[in-house]
């Protein structure tokens, strides 16, 4: 059937430039033969209000709030019974892994495992949610889904020297537990709410420097860079791809052409513009926004007005309103309580990266042709909480990791994975391995040697070739400067870092809401020869050496539980004092950091 | 996650697990309404492991020539006695028009003479000797046309099917497709030019949203893998030492987490690492070359030096095919050494002696390449494909003698396995300006070089972002004209 409608609503795109969007739309695209004028029914689950559910009756023991009984609805739905605690080193080790990015210390995990206090894992918690380390971790995840980068992109891929005090905003915002909404509003007019840094958000994406008299190719590069900020605008906030309606109406969500153009007005007045003391957003009052006839800057149509998703409760403004009250009206729209997929997006993110994977696994994307929540109770209950916390992310964090779903172990049951191999449902803690920050981070803090300085300019993880500094080449070597954590690396676009880029590390190309986790030989051959990592198992068996100077099974010992946060049981004790006997220490070091049970969250 | 979720699980859920990634392994369509293709049962523990095509393949593997900075066709393969002719004059209609840096000078006929070649009589300039000597084996494009008239992009939109950065490349899908055909080398390998990466570097051979497994790995004759060899001041022993006992604690872990496949993949990527260890190096190793095969490909020119790096280049692709690499990627030209046609073809300024030395880089390694696969009798199950990201115009520039950039009209050409020959498709107008005649885009490129492969490219998806995502997007035919 496909093909036909393929043919019927094959797209010939005129315009220069055009990629992003638009991608296959036909193979899934409902039976419509106009692309006008009918926007598609708002019926869709995530463009439905909040609903505070009845929570179904389970008095087990595993209920400890409102996240297990809604589990375990569903677990008892499926014949499935959720697993028995995880004992408190794997569980401090996940729980410093999942919020920190970096594993506990040997005497942090000796106290919490020999801690007689009934309160200890929530005194933990919180003592970890106030952890500078929360917002570097947690940061991350929000730079992977802007896009946002040091340099330009394009050919010439020139630095942004000043773009990284929009990095130290967000860590920062994530440590002070800004309210949500507040978060929302100024990155899209925090010149207006007294924090114009924030407004590095809107000029994250790349900009095309290449200039030509070819006027088609500087419209188009310029429709490029507002795409990319309401396109970007729409996963990050709302879970909705905006670009889609680019050139039409969207095929799968309400989104009509005209939106597109009413938001593209919203934004028409922002310019990149580095030169200045920071990389942040620059406003001019713009001219008309027309809405252009299949994205072509050639073929204007209508003047549009600012507005947002006329389908979902827009706003309506004058024409010629001034610039920056049009992103407010647009920011106040986004952050309004009942604006559910705003509330919706940012707890299934928390959620996504405290457990490896959202309850709706198209984290960017819960419009139409996304997926379905696993637990659509349990999401809107976790939204609901947010906004009645008043956007507090640190509670609903909390709520979280106090659950005894959170809490489980993580060992597999036949019977179960033979139900739900993906441990969607959470019959289990699924296991996952690091990111490739959390990997690094966690190397330099095991070797001892991480610099904990937060913010501030980054550093380079390159050696530029000179003298076209355009050629990014590994470094030969590396000392306390590159010591710090990976979010404090230059985020160069296009370029992959040389030894952990290959882990799936986003190259701010794109909004990454959900990395792919694959697994490579050049991973490999990075981890076991690279010279950061050498240098990391020398530092890390020097450290021991200076620690536990004179017996190798205490050497031993030491090596494992900063490492795996565990002793090692007898044969690897032994087969360990035969290998640094033999060959060093630093020879079990590069074992230990090359290990699955190093890189893997259980 | 020890298990394959069943292929009969919901679209979405099976793509939600793609992501979360045991690391992309089936086609997705696989999963969805296609009753009429096999359904692979991929080996989430061996993302690597061989999958079958949608239907049979004419090849197996390819080897894409990609010359960066956009060779004229006008001076190489699409003759235009036209421009002769009117040598000197207005292009007509040009007086308005500005292309990419500006005004047009007057028309300039090509630069070296045509004449005709092999049995067929085309017409290749005297640029490319010995590619006009194999003009009876090659399938002309004459008809190519890109969406934009900019470097960056085009070399984008050639290698990836999208003009902005961070799609996955061409090879990448067809790792994602097809898998490996080996077992000790990358799947999918890029061989970058001896001066250099291409303007667009990984982009042009990396995964995009796809999963890391199916990026290109990049090296050529003289620059290997990094960090493939033990590290200097580690002895055999220690190395051997460290392995031992790192799959000494991967399967003591994996006890606890029975047939868990994330983690046996990963034991098996850091045996296959091993073996590639060996491998490369072999594969990289031309001294064992005879002298004829050397002089074949230009190898042994001791007056140029880029011209024989670039040859072993071409050596190192041959290798690769024998060794059941599937996509090797062969990069001409890069921008490391000076941009604007000085180590590259963007020849805006200084067309004719840019040229020069570009085209006796290429001409003869690529036209070795293409006699040594053929006396092997591997050109019949390899498709070798010619390609540049645009053309370039019929006038000089104001000012200048070069000529600018022309995405309404280019050539490229295919070899091999699955195409005819001789053979040229398409034609441009009488001075070159504008494809007129079957008219084709890079999607329609692409189209041809995926079903050369056996594979459909409206059925070859991934789901990202809120689209099932193609690498020829909503658009692309098969040029069918082209196919045996």
């Amino acid at each position: 059937m496909w093909k036909r409608l393929l043919a019927i609503e094959r797209l010939t795109f005129a315009t220069l430039g055009l990629g992003a969007c638009c991608a296959l739309v036909c193979t899934l695209a409902s039976p419509r033969t106009s692309i006008a004028d009918t926007p598609v029914a708002t019926g869709h689950w995530s463009f439905q209000p909040l609903v505070r559910h009845e929570l179904p009756h389970n008095d087990g023991e595993f209920s400890q709030n409102f996240i297990d009984t809604l589990i375990l609805a569903k677990l008892d739905e499926a014949r499935l019974a959720p697993s028995g605690p995880a004992d408190a080193r794997t569980l401090i080790r996940r729980l410093n892994l999942m919020m920190l990015g970096i594993p506990p210390s040997p005497v942090e995990v000796a106290h919490f495992v020999e801690s007689a206090r009934p309160d200890a894992w929530e005194r933990l918690v919180d003592r970890t949610l106030a952890d500078p380390r929360y917002g570097e971790r947690w940061a991350q995840h929000w730079i992977d889904i802007t896009g946002w980068g040091e340099s330009d992109g394009f050919e010439g891929n020139a630095p942004r020297e000043n773009a990284w005090p929009y990095r130290d905003y967000i860590i920062q915002s994530f440590n002070d537990d800004k309210p949500y909404d507040v978060f929302v509003r100024e990155q899209i007019a925090g010149d207006a709410f007294g924090n114009p840094t924030a407004t590095g958000f809107l000029v994250a994406g790349p900009a095309d420097r290449v200039k030509s008299p070819d006027i088609v190719l500087t419209l188009n590069q310029r429709q490029d860079e507002l795409a990319h900020m309401i396109d970007t605008t729409g996963t990050v906030f709302l879970g909705l791809t905006l670009g889609c309606a680019r050139c039409h109406d969207h095929m799968f969500d309400p989104i009509t052409h005209r939106d597109y153009y009413a938001m593209q007005a919203v934004f028409a007045g922002v310019q990149h513009r580095g030169e200045a003391d920071e990389y942040i957003g620059k406003f001019e009052q713009p001219g008309p926004t027309h809405r252009l006839d299949r994205g072509d800057p050639l073929q204007k149509q209508e003047v549009v007005a600012p507005g947002a998703i006329s389908s979902l409760a827009g706003f309506a403004m004058d024409a010629e309103s001034t610039e920056q009250r049009r992103r407010i009206r647009f920011a106040q729209w986004l952050t309004r309580a009942d604006n559910a997929s705003t509330w919706r997006v940012i707890v299934n993110r928390l959620w996504q990266h405290q457990f490896g994977i959202g309850l709706v696994d198209t984290p960017s994307d819960i419009g139409s042709n996304g997926s379905r929540p696993t637990h659509p109770k349990l999401l809107d209950a976790l939204a609901i909480e947010l906004v009645r916390s008043d956007g507090s992310l640190k509670h609903v964090h909390r709520q979280i990791l106090l659950s005894n779903t959170f809490r489980q172990q993580h060992v597999p049951r036949k019977a179960a994975l033979a139900i739900d191999a993906e441990s969607r449902l959470l019959w289990r803690y699924p296991p996952h391995r690091l990111e490739a920050e959390a990997i690094r981070d966690s190397m330099l803090a095991v070797s001892g040697v991480l610099n904990n300085q937060i913010g501030g300019p980054g550093f380079l993880g390159f050696e530029l070739q000179v003298p076209t500094d355009r050629v990014f080449l590994p470094k030969k070597a590396y000392g306390p400067g590159d010591w710090r954590r990976m979010i404090y690396m230059t985020k160069i676009r296009q370029e992959s870092e040389p030894t952990f880029g290959v882990f799936d590390c986003p190259n701010a190309t794109h909004t990454v809401g959900q990395r792919s986790r694959s697994t490579t030989p050049l991973q490999a051959l990075n981890l076991a020869n690279g010279t950061f990592v050498i240098q990391q198992a020398q530092l890390l068996a020097a450290r021991i050496q200076r620690e536990v100077p004179d017996s190798a099974e205490l050497q031993v010992r030491r090596a494992f539980s900063l490492v795996l946060c565990r002793a090692p049981d007898v044969g690897d004790l032994k087969e360990s004092i035969r290998i640094v006997e033999l060959f060093g220490m630093a020879t079990l070091c590069r074992a230990l950091l090359n290990s699955n049970e190093f890189v893997f969250v259980l | 996650m020890s298990t394959f979720p069943t292929l009969k699980t919901s679209r979405r859920g099976f793509l939600g697990y793609m992501a979360t990634g045991l690391g992309g392994i089936a086609l997705a369509h696989l999963t969805a309404n296609d009753g009429c293709f096999a359904a692979a049962q991929a080996n989430p523990s061996n993302p690597n492991a061989a999958r079958p095509p949608h239907f049979p393949a004419a090849a197996k593997n390819v080897v894409m020539i990609y010359c960066a900075g956009a060779v004229s066709h006008i001076d190489t393969f699409d003759y235009k006695p036209e421009l002769v002719k009117r040598h000197g004059q207005r292009l007509p209609g040009s007086d308005k028009l500005v292309t990419f840096q500006g005004e047009q000078g007057n028309m300039i006929q090509p630069l070296w003479k045509f004449r005709p070649c092999g049995e067929s009589g085309k017409l290749v300039s005297d640029l490319l000797p010995h590619l006009g000597e194999l003009a009876d084996d090659l399938c002309f494009i004459h008809s190519l046309t890109t969406k934009t008239n900019t470097h960056g992009p085009g070399e984008n939109a050639m290698c990836t099917g999208s003009t902005l950065d961070g799609h996955p490349s061409i090879g990448a899908w067809v790792t994602y497709a097809l898998g490996s055909a080996n077992d000790n080398l990358p799947a999918f390998v890029a061989i970058a030019d001896p001066r250099g990466d291409p303007p667009m570097t990984v982009n042009d051979w990396g995964s995009g949203f796809l999963p890391a497994t199916f990026q290109g790995t990049k090296f050529n004759a003289t620059k290997t893998i990094a960090n493939l060899q033990r590290p200097a001041g580690i002895s055999v022993e220690a190395d051997a030492a460290w392995r031992g006992f790192l799959r000494r604690l991967n399967a003591r872990h994996l006890d606890q987490l029975p047939g868990d496949a994330e983690l046996i993949a990963r034991i098996n990527s850091y045996e296959l690492a091993a073996r590639m260890q060996l491998s490369v190096p072999k594969v990289t190793e031309l001294s064992g070359e005879p002298d004829h095969t050397l002089k074949l490909y230009g190898a042994d020119d001791a007056q140029n030096d880029l011209k024989a790096g670039f040859a072993r280049n071409c050596i190192l692709a041959r290798r690769l095919v024998e060794s059941g690499v599937r996509f090797i990627q062969l990069f001409n030209g890069s921008y490391n050494q000076g941009g604007e046609g000085v180590s590259n073809w963007d020849g805006h300024r200084m067309i004719k002696p840019q040229y020069d030395v570009h085209g006796r880089i290429m001409d003869q390694p690529v036209a070795g390449l293409l006699r040594d696969l053929k006396q092997r009798g591997l050109l019949d199950e390899t498709l070798v494909v010619w390609c540049t990201e645009f053309g370039r115009m019929p006038t000089f520039q104001k000012g200048a003698e070069g000529r600018d950039h022309n995405p309404h009209a280019f050539t490229c050409w295919l070899a091999g396995a699955g195409v005819k020959a001789p053979f040229s498709h398409g034609a441009t107008d009488e001075f070159g300006y504008k494809a007129i005649d079957n008219v084709q885009t890079v999607h329609d490129f692409h189209a041809t070089i995926l079903h050369l492969l056996g594979l459909d490219h409206e059925e070859l998806t991934f789901y990202h972002n809120g689209l099932d995502r193609r690498l020829t997007h909503v658009e692309g035919h098969v040029i069918r004209d082209v196919l045996v």
